[in-house]
């Protein structure tokens, strides 16, 4: 009789313990997705949830990595729609719910519109405002109201993404990889190697040494925000490897503004860039005429040429055609002359002293 | 019959008696001889002044001395050696004269007394021809005492055994006339121990200084050769190929034989002082003590080590050439074989051992040590006025100005036209026929040799560097040789391909303009 009631004893207690057990593990599994929805800031629909970007966020590069979260397995697709009405579409996978696409965009303000279909008819329907800030341009430089800068890899969002992707630090100081694929930076990033010029740190994911998640003087704001801050300004990173560049212009007269305060990434593109083989952010003309806009006219300079060269003087054909840029009468960094002039005035008076003279402005 | 033996008997008896008075007066006429000798280095010795007036430097023993009245004749000499008088030393010579005639007398007293043979064996003085046969024929130089006969000086006359010793010690006999005592720090064994006739011969010698080998270098390696049967560890193998010829010639030139302040019985501070003595002077040589002084960059090895010179050479005979005590490279490498700092900028000198171990395809010079030099044939080990003790200059920088440095020690091998071409077959690495060395060094801003090659070692074909260092940071080369070319990814371009037969990539025509 005394066996039969201990059974039952045991029994009772191991009934509760399993109770306990299977409530703690949905409380768990609740906290999980309640988490990411507090990353999110909210729960758009039933069946999907856009992980990043974040709402109202600030970028500084083009490629922007849009990572959907589908919670309901039933719907066939996902799409994809740009600011500029660039379409990608994404096909359900039964093993996997998490979806993450690098799309491309231009600066400004930009959305991106994200839809659920199923059966053929569009179900859930979801839209992420976010801002590209511009380094040049004058008009995206500040950044509107209702956007702020969130960074994503610091210890909270991460833990977001870290199921697929490792994020720690797998770079050893002072050496790039042997096969880039080996970078744990490789996966997300890659898209900076997209374009046709490309900065070496930038090819071999040497990140390090400009991502070190130090601040400068003008983001002292963000500072232990992210790991991966730069100092800005960044010439400081840049001068590291371009020592030479450091003592050519520091003893000169005159310096151009971004030079003198370390701002090299206003011009260059630190990463790579598809128009020149220094990475300008544009072609030197459009350059530099983003700043000095009333420069603009190509026109009021070529008819001067064509004018002196109808008088007898010996003009070479790359001005009478439209094809000299800025570059080829300023040092774009520093020179001793006045107006950083790459030549003393005398040498290049021709030009200079007839454009001066009609009246165009320097 | 009575008659006639009579007469051959006082005939041979008359013969006889000739015949001992002539080998008597033979030994007299010596004996004259030698006194005059002895007066004649006394009197020199009066001429040139007091010291040589000594008695172990005219080689008389003090028996001698007393057998001559010379009391007198020194006090004599002590004046007139003040007074520098020639009058005064005719003088003392008459007296001299005087003194060996009274000399001259006592002789023809003492003949008298040893005319017969008997009494002539009584005498202390043993005549040559009756020595014991194992000392003939007699040798080149003879011990004075030996020479006069005078055995009584150093044997017991009538002795149990034959040529026992007076005293116990040969060390006192021989500081009897000997005076020069040896008191400085360091003694040579045989002489500490007071063992003289280990080297020297009592009695005579066909070398100089009465030494028992043929010569001086023979006597030394009797004892100081590898292998000696005495089994003495501090040894030379003069059998070597390259010997340091003072030390093939003769010991004595750097060590003493007895006595010295410095280490190792030399002359002077071995480790480099004694070597510079000759190597400041010698003709078809550099001025070694002007090198070592006024270079620019100095080897620590020299400068800076516990052996200076001998920190890398044998003073007397290796198998390696420049006498080193190892063959070069591995000589190097037994101090280059962990980080040393550098003089030159305070920086670190990396393992070059290990650097070697780890990368299989090695520098020619460092591979064929023997006929291309080993690594004497970039740096100099007595330092240089370029940096890393090259032999001629190099750069450190990532971009040189080739055209205006055409003296770098890579050319002394390396033919220039392999990279002063544009269109060359002279060099493999090339596209075509467009020369890519051309490409790379020859630009406003050249790279340099260092930029791509490994000086000394690499894992990669044509020492091609695993890594390229630009900004502190080091970029993969990702080098991949083919059978007619091969292709690079550097951080400085994408990945290029070269082939020697079918050109992989499109020049500009400015490339072929020439």
């Amino acid at each position: 009789m005394k066996k039969k009631g201990s059974y039952g004893v045991f029994l009772l207690i191991f009934s509760i313990l399993f109770l306990f057990s299977s409530l703690y593990g949905e409380e768990n599994k609740k906290e999980d997705s309640s988490f990411v929805a507090s990353v999110v800031k909210k729960v758009s629909n039933r069946y999907f949830s856009v992980i990043v970007p974040f709402e109202n966020n600030v970028f500084e590069e083009q490629f922007i990595t849009v990572t959907v979260k589908v919670f309901d397995k039933s719907i066939d697709k996902i799409v994809l729609r740009t600011s500029y009405n660039v379409k990608h579409e994404i096909d359900i996978k039964e093993d996997q719910d998490t979806y993450c696409r690098t799309l491309m965009f231009f600066i400004g303000e930009n959305f991106i519109k994200v839809y659920a279909y199923k059966n053929g008819k569009k179900v859930g329907k979801e839209t992420i405002k976010f801002f590209n800030k511009a380094f040049l341009s004058k008009y995206y430089k500040i950044v509107p109201d209702g956007y702020k800068k969130e960074f994503f890899h610091n210890n909270i969002y991460e833990q977001v993404c870290d199921k697929c992707h490792d994020m720690s630090v797998n770079e050893v100081a002072g050496i790039a990889f042997e096969n880039v694929k080996d970078s744990n930076c490789y996966e997300c990033h890659k898209n900076l190697l997209s374009r046709k010029y490309a900065h070496a740190p930038t090819v071999n994911f040497v990140c390090l040494p400009c991502h070190n998640g130090k601040v400068g003087r003008n983001n002292r704001k963000y500072e232990g925000k992210s790991k991966f801050l730069y100092p800005d300004p960044i010439g400081e990173a840049c001068y590291k490897c371009h020592k030479k560049k450091r003592k050519e212009w520091s003893t000169k007269m005159v310096k151009h503004d971004p030079v003198g305060a370390g701002k090299c990434n206003k011009c260059h593109n630190p990463h790579s860039s598809g128009i020149s083989k220094y990475f300008l952010r544009r072609s030197p003309w459009r350059l530099c005429t983003a700043c000095h806009a009333d420069k603009k006219y190509k026109k009021s300079y070529i008819n001067l040429f064509i004018n002196k060269k109808r008088a007898g003087e010996n003009i070479d054909d790359k001005f009478l055609k439209g094809e000299f840029t800025c570059v080829d009468c300023h040092n774009p960094h520093a020179s001793e002359e006045r107006f950083l002039l790459k030549d003393s005035m005398k040498t290049l008076k021709d030009v200079c002293i007839s454009i001066t003279e009609s009246g165009g402005k320097w | 019959m009575k008659l006639k033996n009579l007469v051959f008997i006082t005939f041979f008896a008359l013969l006889f008696v000739i015949g001992g008075y002539y080998i008597s007066q033979i030994d007299f006429d010596e004996k004259v001889a030698r006194v005059e000798k002895i007066t004649k280095s006394i009197l020199e010795g009066v001429i040139e002044g007091p010291e040589r007036f000594f008695p172990t430097e005219a080689n008389i023993t003090e028996e001698e001395l007393n057998e001559i009245n010379i009391s007198k004749i020194s006090e004599e000499i002590g004046e007139s050696v003040k007074a520098k008088d020639k009058e005064k030393i005719l003088l003392i010579e008459k007296k001299t004269e005087e003194a060996l005639k009274i000399e001259l007398k006592k002789l023809e007293e003492e003949k008298k007394l040893k005319h017969t043979k008997a009494k002539a064996k009584e005498a202390k003085l043993v005549r040559l021809e009756d020595l014991p046969q194992k000392f003939k024929p007699l040798k080149r130089n003879l011990h004075e005492p030996f020479k006069m006969g005078a055995c009584e000086l150093c044997h017991v006359s009538s002795g149990v055994k034959p040529g026992k010793i007076i005293t116990k010690n040969i060390e006192e006999l021989c500081y009897k006339c000997h005076k020069v005592r040896y008191n400085k720090k360091i003694d040579h064994k045989p002489v500490k121990e007071g063992r003289c006739t280990d080297c020297h011969d009592p009695h005579q010698s066909n070398a100089k200084n009465l030494l028992k080998g043929k010569d001086v270098n023979d006597l030394c390696l009797k004892c100081h050769s590898v292998g000696n049967k005495k089994k003495i560890k501090k040894t030379v193998n003069m059998k070597a190929y390259y010997k340091h010829k003072p030390a093939e010639k003769n010991c004595v030139e750097c060590h003493e034989a007895h006595t010295s302040d410095y280490k190792k019985l030399l002359k002077d501070d071995g480790r480099i002082n004694l070597c510079l003595d000759c190597h400041s002077k010698l003709e078809n040589h550099v001025d070694m003590k002007k090198w070592i002084n006024e270079v620019k960059y100095k080897h620590g090895a020299i400068t800076d080590s516990k052996n200076r010179c001998l920190e890398c050479h044998d003073p007397h005979a290796t198998n390696h050439k420049g006498i080193l005590k190892k063959q070069q490279v591995k000589m190097c490498l037994s101090c280059h074989n962990k980080n040393l700092k550098s003089d030159e900028d305070g920086g670190m000198l990396m393992n070059m051992e290990k650097h070697l171990k780890d990368n299989p395809v090695w520098h020619k010079p460092i591979k064929d040590v023997v006929k291309e030099g080993g690594c004497a044939a970039c740096h100099n080990p007595h330092g240089s006025n370029h940096f890393s003790i090259l032999r001629k200059s190099y750069t450190t920088e990532f971009y040189d100005d080739f055209k205006a440095k055409k003296d770098f020690i890579c050319f002394k091998c390396h033919k220039i036209e392999k990279f002063s071409e544009k269109i060359s077959d002279k060099t493999g690495f090339r596209d075509g026929k467009v020369n890519l060395h051309y490409l790379h060094v020859n630009n406003k801003k050249g790279r340099s040799c260092r930029v791509c090659h490994d000086e000394h070692a690499s894992k990669y074909p044509h020492l091609i560097r695993r890594y390229t260092e630009f900004g502190g940071i080091k970029f993969p080369m990702r080098y991949i040789k083919t059978d007619n070319g091969g292709s690079c990814q550097p951080a400085c371009h994408k990945k290029y391909e070269y082939d020697r037969v079918n050109q992989k990539n499109k020049f500009s025509p400015e490339v072929f303009k020439k």
